[in-house]
């Protein structure tokens, strides 16, 4: 295969996610296998890229948190086809979160859209909704092998619900296991270092950049 | 006209539905509706609609939603169904107007016409946190504008020295929260002023606690009910609704609000989402008073400034003219802003609301 050839596969690929098109996303991706083109570079170039114009287009009002979930659903299948190409011994697994809404809070769109950009980011996500108390944060985390716990809270009065997730780790013995990230209307990056969090993200955009610094993944 | 516990036997029996299927299937009905009722910004891109049938259009499109689509309860999962028929029963058997507050404290909160020469309603919230220490005196001095209608309440992290944290100290904390209210109206000299609990947080113990007659809030005071995003209910909101409706306080719709770019999708969808949370305030929890409008997922994303957006305001008319044409409902818009504080783009976007929400045939809050 020519570099243009290769190169023209994964654009291919970039673009059906782009259209939030599972189905075309996975003929590219499997196009890509059969190129025999290096599934690493296909994952950065072809399906990560793809989360950076997302993430500016939303930001500019031109896709909406139900196509993030879309692309989200491509970014997965292709994924699927392409890990399944690299040997075992190379592969390396991709980063779990955890997020939610903590325990007597029903708030949910400011979480809703750090899920969407953590999932359209690469990130396998599972989001637990709201109102989730301490103990099922951390046993979904240490049923999936989380790498992250996200914690949001909108009122003032919910705040200590994300001090008590980290005492119960703390208690548990798993507080070196997870990092938590925290954020929401009234946190702030004191109430983050006060409770112990990891990481605090004034905003979606911070919130998803402070969550690869804390894990050592390198920006897009 | 369908009870509260008919709404909350339906919350309980009716169809199970994965929350993210909801979800995406609200954008798919939100889309197809759009693009049937023709909810576009117009080409000669106006402030205001001054379109009767984009007011019409945007209501029908939201009552088809809600008899096709439904409304989804959160705690059970489940959806709560509605025929059209019933849906319009409950619209006729709302208030054309509502008052609150007690003696000379008594206010008439109803819809507002263009040129109507009564007053605007002025409804302050205090939704900040402030210390316990300076709660009563921030109360008393909202109290003392003499075109205050009614107060929001107020939020707090301590109680008598504590951090609210657990059920006890949340309930003990709501009934506080109450008190000082009261207290605030009285050191005013306006006893009767009608206040509405703005709660700890969404526990029904929590927001039931603070009903008392002498300390705590009366009949002739409010609560806020607020539906959720994407068209959702919650159990111990509807709870809270069944023991306030029989008390007899007013109930207050904190999000008749659509967000464009979330689940709905663009501006026609948010508009269409705004009117059908809007109504099922009223269907769901008897919310008789509502504020809302249009908003940007955008601006819950970023902290960036971001300037006010005419599309939104054109946008928040349609809501309220469709609110005003075929519903008694009383509906308020919020001065808030996008933008920054004290950046240049938040006092102007203050202004343009200012200017607007009386055009809007809204009142403040």
């Amino acid at each position: 295969m020519t570099n243009g050839e290769n190169q023209g596969a994964l654009e291919n690929l970039k673009d059906a996610i782009l259209q939030y098109d599972t189905e075309a996303a996975k003929a590219a991706a499997q196009k890509v296998v059969d190129q025999k083109i290096d599934p690493k570079i296909a994952i950065n170039e072809g399906v990560l890229s793809a989360s950076t114009i997302l993430h500016e287009r939303f930001e500019r009002g031109e896709c909406f948190i139900p196509h993030l979930v879309m692309a989200g659903d491509a970014m997965e299948a292709a994924g699927y086809i392409l890990e399944a190409s690299i040997p075992k011994e190379q592969i390396t697994s991709k980063k779990v979160v955890v997020i939610g809404t903590v325990e007597a809070d029903l708030h949910s769109v400011g979480k809703n859209i750090v899920a969407m950009f953590f999932r359209s980011g690469g990130f396998e996500v599972h989001d637990l909704g709201v109102n989730v108390k301490a103990s099922s944060f951390i046993s979904k985390a240490t049923d999936t092998n989380a790498d992250i716990i996200a914690l949001s809270s909108l009122l003032t009065t919910t705040r200590p619900y994300m001090r008590e997730v980290i005492e119960e780790l703390e208690s548990v013995g798993l507080r070196d296991k997870f990092k938590v990230i925290v954020g929401g209307g009234p946190i702030t990056r004191e109430w983050a270092q006060e409770i112990g969090a990891d990481g605090y993200g004034t905003d979606a955009y911070e919130g998803i950049e402070v969550a690869k610094q804390i894990l050592g993944i390198s920006g897009n | 006209m369908l009870s509260l516990l008919e709404i909350a036997e339906r919350a309980q029996k009716g169809p199970k539905m994965d929350e993210n299927a909801w979800n995406m299937g609200l954008f798919r009905a939100m889309n197809e509706l759009t693009q049937k009722y023709g909810i576009l910004y117009p080409d000669d891109q106006p402030v205001f609609n001054c379109d009767d049938s984009m007011a019409d259009n945007a209501f029908e499109a939201a009552i088809e939603f809600l008899v096709d689509t439904g409304i989804y309860c959160l705690s059970t999962g489940r959806i709560i169904q509605l025929t059209r028929t019933e849906i319009m029963d409950l619209i006729k058997g709302m208030p054309k107007q509502y008052a609150v507050g007690e003696g000379k404290d008594v206010r008439i909160l109803k819809q507002r016409r263009l040129e109507e020469k009564d007053e605007l309603n002025h409804c302050p919230g205090h939704h900040a946190p402030f210390s316990e220490e300076l709660a009563p005196l921030v109360i008393k001095s909202f109290a003392e504008i003499p075109t205050c209608d009614y107060l929001e309440g107020i939020n707090f992290s301590e109680v008598d020295g504590r951090e609210i944290f657990g059920l006890p100290m949340e309930v003990y904390a709501g009934k506080r929260e109450a008190s000082w209210m009261r207290q605030g109206v009285a050191k005013a000299g306006r006893p009767g002023l009608a206040v509405a609990y703005y709660p700890i947080n969404t526990r029904a113990a929590v927001m039931i606690a603070p009903i008392a007659r002498e300390f705590g809030l009366r009949p002739s005071d409010g609560i806020l009910l607020s539906v959720l995003p994407d068209v959702k209910v919650e159990q111990d909101y509807i709870t809270t609704a069944i023991v306030w409706e029989e008390y007899g306080g007013f109930k207050l719709n904190g999000n008749g609000s659509g967000f464009v770019g979330g689940f709905c999708g663009g501006l026609g969808g948010a508009i269409i989402e705004a009117i059908v949370v809007t109504l099922t305030g009223w269907i769901v929890y008897r919310d008789i008073l509502c504020w809302g409008g249009v908003l940007s997922s955008s601006a819950f994303a970023s902290t960036k400034e971001i300037p006010a957006n005419p599309t939104d305001v054109w946008a928040a008319s349609v809501w309220a003219q469709a609110l005003h044409r075929h519903t008694n409902y009383i509906i308020f818009m919020a001065t808030g802003s996008h933008s920054g504080p004290g950046c240049e783009t938040q006092l102007l976007e203050l202004a343009f609301r200012a200017i607007s929400i009386p055009s809007m045939e809204l009142t403040f809050i």
